[in-house]
């Protein structure tokens, strides 16, 4: 019997030439979007690598120059030299780290654009001042909107397709009239109502997982790793569980019995409520409890903390003209004590920034239950890998590895050894350690059972709805 | 008449509990949003002052030194937040508020709040900006979408038609009707508007709030009359709904995305890196068909003419020479900056005029414009607060480079200043431009906005006009 249902609703939805304009238009709105995200992805990941090689390049050009000047070569002008540790260090030569993107980058911008892609690390201070590239050259109000990704397409608007399909499961029936003459079939409500639910959850959870599926195809980089595996696997249940949970919506709301134009504006208003205005009050719920401490402030702090070892930096900056009382080396070696001293005055601030940080991540993902929406999204731009949490792992690996970074030129200048060739080749490389797949599946996983267990209340909760209705009709 | 069809219609409204509940909601979101967003604004400008304050201090009191040298030390300023940022944050966000003014750089504002969001922001704010431009048009819909389908639908169009109404007054009348219904929602807020602008006391230009209010109204009508065109026009009720909800979701969600993607194609920006390149490679050499020499030449030049110093270079004193070498440098430099950076800043613009132009097919993207370039938070106003802070920068170097010339004698580069002079450059003041400016930057949103108005309204009355009284 059930079969049947379904059946006769599949021709039904077949017939209805609505339905089709909308799977049209969603299959327009994810072919676009899989194509606009893989090619955001594609120049993210060329321009992170550019700027990559672009400094390796200079790093190897200053090797191949010190390696001639030992072999005879004339003497290389006194500001680039690259046999001096403090000038190499200090930005002559530097090492760009990027945060590599995910074989599924194209699936969620997520704060991409709000993070510089590329760190380049010298000896000088990256905490007080922010590195040259940190500006992002974006117009704003395109960057407040968001860019049209897959992500948008799902978290947004499937939803609305699965209202379009669900609000009059049961009042279409009833404001047709045909809804008693179902139940004058050997046909249970209860069945029949499955069977409705059932047949649209098929054909919107298979175009899902087409969409969704051919979107990543087209546009991921690398999906055949374990690593990439994993992830679209992960993406596609996050979306499945989405699904689930809209449609759990639809059938609940659909139990009470009330007139299609009112279930449409129920689920219109839920929608609302959970896809736009929740999220916003989270945000702000999030930003008022942990508030990041104020960047304006770190500007002077860095400055007053700066220009108390102003004696020490006035030596050099801007006296074009004057004569130095003491020898260059000495004065470097003075230099990269002041920007070591700058930077231990300003860790703890920005310790702090990252605290308040790390504490609101910790708590949107407390928070995320509280509407699927954010659960899904959390879910997905964890994916992607453009989410906080491996910005923040990034992070940390950074500063780590700017640590040996500036160590290992500090320990030259203050010894006053030169550079060779030799070193330019021991000097670190940094690869990003991603976190194990099994912690992020763990994550998002954890995460689903927030969009799972609420649509199992659902379901639940119509049951007895529907039997009422069942004795109305 | 009209009047009557007016109040009954209203009593419906006002009797519907489930739009109760709705508009009650709406009212209770605006207000919170508004608390919020005052809470945001006092606390940013309060911020912001004091960051002032300390950093005119770090400059008063940053010791004896060569003039030239404090010129590198340079000066930190802080952008003060829009005018009416409580309302509508705008793109302030997005953008960058601490500004490095120093010799030899022309830097970008930075430390854009975006920056340091949780992974939440994709969703966008709560502002009373969102809740005015989002919510209440769907609050609209819930009003106006059953206003001909449902008198159809109960079979008192045919009675009304019957009576000899005229479509044009049935129309106007359920037009008031639903606006009683949304003055209602929107006079609580109002009003909070006006109590937080006086409670932020100073700073806030009043002709902005006003003009605020005559454009959301025209939005608002605008949404209106769509609500009524798709009741008339659809077959049911609920096809109303649909359509109505579809139009919504197209305008309010798939567009801006759609021109948020299409303004980085219209209009490309550099990437940081090409664009320091760009700036680093013109510094050395000098601007196509301007090399560097020349125009460091030709600078000198102008500044010895006008000073009286033509041709007697062999018999200046060194310094007063050196000062004004550094002053001709430092102008050929800022040819460089203005140029790359205007440039960066024209192309920026172009992109926020592409997200003004798609306001044609989404009335949306017209109010969003209007009501943060009202509001002083757009980019425009970035913009006129990155001017007059380059141009202060100028000033200040140039007044630096000069005591150098005139003062350091024969001590050169031990020539030290100190305090007097630190204190005689005046403070950064920003005054945020006028209501007509903002007007004039966002007259494309401005103008389809209008064309909206009167589009939406010439097809309500057309539709009016011929609405099938039985289904």
């Amino acid at each position: 019997m059930l079969w049947t249902v379904v059946q006769v609703e599949g021709r039904n939805l077949l017939a209805e030439r609505g339905a089709w304009w909308l799977f049209g238009l969603l299959t327009a709105f994810v072919a676009y979007a899989a194509w606009s995200g893989a090619s955001s992805a594609a120049a993210h990941r060329a321009a992170t690598r550019a700027a990559v090689e672009e400094e390796d390049r200079k790093l190897a050009d200053l090797r191949a120059k010190l390696e001639a000047i030992e072999a005879g070569g004339p003497a290389a002008p006194h500001a680039e030299d690259p046999a001096d540790p403090a000038l190499v260090g200090a930005g002559l030569g530097a090492r760009a780290v990027a945060l590599p993107p995910t074989p599924t980058a194209s699936i969620a911008a997520g704060q991409r654009d709000a993070h510089p892609g590329v760190v380049r690390l010298t000896t000088q201070s990256r905490l007080a001042e922010p590195p040259r590239g940190d500006v992002a050259l974006r117009g704003p109000t395109s960057q407040r909107a968001g860019p049209f990704d897959l992500a948008f397409v799902f978290v947004y608007l499937l939803p609305l397709l699965i209202i379009a399909l669900t609000y009059d499961l049961l009042a279409g029936e009833r404001e047709r009239g045909t809804l008693a003459l179902v139940l004058s079939q050997p046909v249970s409500l209860a069945t029949f109502v499955l069977g409705k639910s059932l047949q649209r959850a098929m054909v919107v959870g298979g175009a899902t997982v087409v969409l969704a599926g051919g979107a990543l195809v087209l546009s991921g980089d690398g999906l055949g790793s374990a690593e990439g595996a994993v992830r679209a696997a992960l993406y596609l249940a996050a979306l499945l569980a989405y699904a689930t949970f809209w449609f759990a919506a639809a059938v609940a709301i659909n139990s009470r019995g009330r007139s299609s134009a009112g279930n449409a504006l129920a689920l219109v208003g839920l929608w609302l409520a959970l896809v736009v205005a929740l999220p916003g009050m989270v945000r702000v719920v999030v930003e008022a409890t942990y508030p990041p401490p104020s960047r304006v402030e770190l500007v002077n702090l860095a400055r007053s903390a700066a220009s108390e070892i102003e004696e020490e930096l006035s030596g050099l900056e801007g006296d074009h003209g004057a004569e130095a009382d003491e020898s260059p080396a000495a004065t470097r070696a003075r230099l990269l004590a002041a920007q070591e001293a700058l930077d231990a005055r300003v860790r703890p601030v920005v310790e702090r920034f990252r605290g308040q940080l790390e504490a609101q991540q910790r708590l949107v993902d407390r928070l995320r239950f509280v509407s699927p929406a954010i659960a899904v999204h959390e879910a997905l731009v964890d994916v992607a890998g453009t989410g906080a949490h491996r910005q923040q792992r990034f992070e940390a690996q950074v500063d780590a590895f700017h640590g040996t970074w500036r160590a290992l030129f500090a320990e030259r200048v203050k010894a006053g050894r030169p550079l060779t060739p030799a070193d330019y080749a021991a000097l670190p490389t940094f690869t990003f350690e991603d976190e194990p797949t099994g912690e992020l599946a763990a994550r998002v996983g954890l995460g689903l059972l927030g969009l799972l267990v609420p649509a199992a209340l659902l379901l639940v909760f119509s049951v007895s709805g529907l039997r009422r209705v069942g004795r109305l009709a | 008449m009209i009047g009557i069809i007016a109040r009954k219609e209203l009593r419906e409204l006002v009797r519907d509990g489930r739009l109760r509940l709705v508009a009650a909601l709406v009212v209770l979101l605006l207000l919170a949003s508004m608390a919020f967003g005052w809470r945001q604004a006092a606390a940013v400008a309060a911020e912001r002052e004091a960051a002032q304050r300390t950093a005119d201090a770090l400059w008063v009191d940053q010791g004896d030194k060569n003039p030239h040298v404090a010129a590198h030390y340079g000066k930190h300023v802080f952008k003060p937040s829009g005018a009416l940022a409580f309302l509508d944050p705008g793109v302030d966000p997005y953008l960058g508020v601490t500004l490095e003014l120093a010799a030899h750089q022309r830097t970008l504002p930075r430390d854009a709040a975006a920056g340091d969001a949780s992974s939440l922001a994709r969703f966008g704010t709560l502002s009373a900006a969102t809740v005015l431009q989002l919510f209440v048009p769907l609050l609209i819909i819930a009003l106006g979408f059953g206003a001909w389908s449902g008198e159809r639908e109960r079979g008192t169009l045919r009675q009304l038609a019957a009576t000899g109404v005229r479509p044009r007054q049935l129309l106007l009348g359920k037009a008031i009707g639903v606006s009683g219904a949304l003055a209602l929602v929107l006079l609580p807020a109002a009003a909070a508007a006006g109590g937080v602008a006086l409670a932020l006391g100073e700073g806030v230009a009043w002709s902005r709030l006003a003009a605020l209010l005559p454009g959301y109204l025209a939005y608002y009508a605008v949404i209106v009359a769509v609500t009524f065109v798709a009741s008339a026009r659809a077959r049911s009720s609920r096809a109303a709904l649909v359509a109505l909800v579809g139009f919504w979701s197209v305008t309010c969600l798939v567009l801006p995305r759609l021109a948020s993607d299409a303004a980085p194609r219209v209009a490309p920006l550099p990437s940081p890196d090409a664009f320091a390149a760009a700036v680093k490679r013109d510094l050395e050499t000098g601007l196509p068909g301007a090399p560097r020499e020349d125009r460091v030449e030709a600078h000198l030049g102008t500044l010895l003419e006008r000073e009286g110093f033509e041709g007697a270079e062999n018999l200046m004193p060194d310094a007063l020479l050196q000062g004004f070498e550094l002053q001709a440098e430092a102008a050929f430099e800022d040819e460089v900056f203005d140029h790359h950076v205007e440039a960066l800043l024209d192309a920026i613009a172009r992109q926020e005029r592409v997200s003004q132009w798609a306001a044609a097919l989404s009335p949306y993207l017209a109010i969003r414009a209007l009501s943060s370039g009202l509001a002083g938070t757009d980019f425009a106003h970035h913009r006129a607060f990155q001017t007059d802070a380059e141009r202060y920068r100028q000033a200040l170097v140039r007044a630096l480079n000069e005591d150098f010339a005139r003062n350091a004698g024969d001590e050169g580069w031990r020539y030290r200043a100190g305090r007097d002079l630190w204190a005689r450059a005046p403070a950064f003041e920003h005054a945020p431009p006028g209501l007509g400016w903002a007007l004039r930057h966002n007259a494309v949103a401005l103008t389809l906005l209008l064309a909206w108005l009167l589009l939406a309204w010439a097809a309500a009355g057309f539709t009016a006009q011929r609405v099938k009284v039985v289904g």
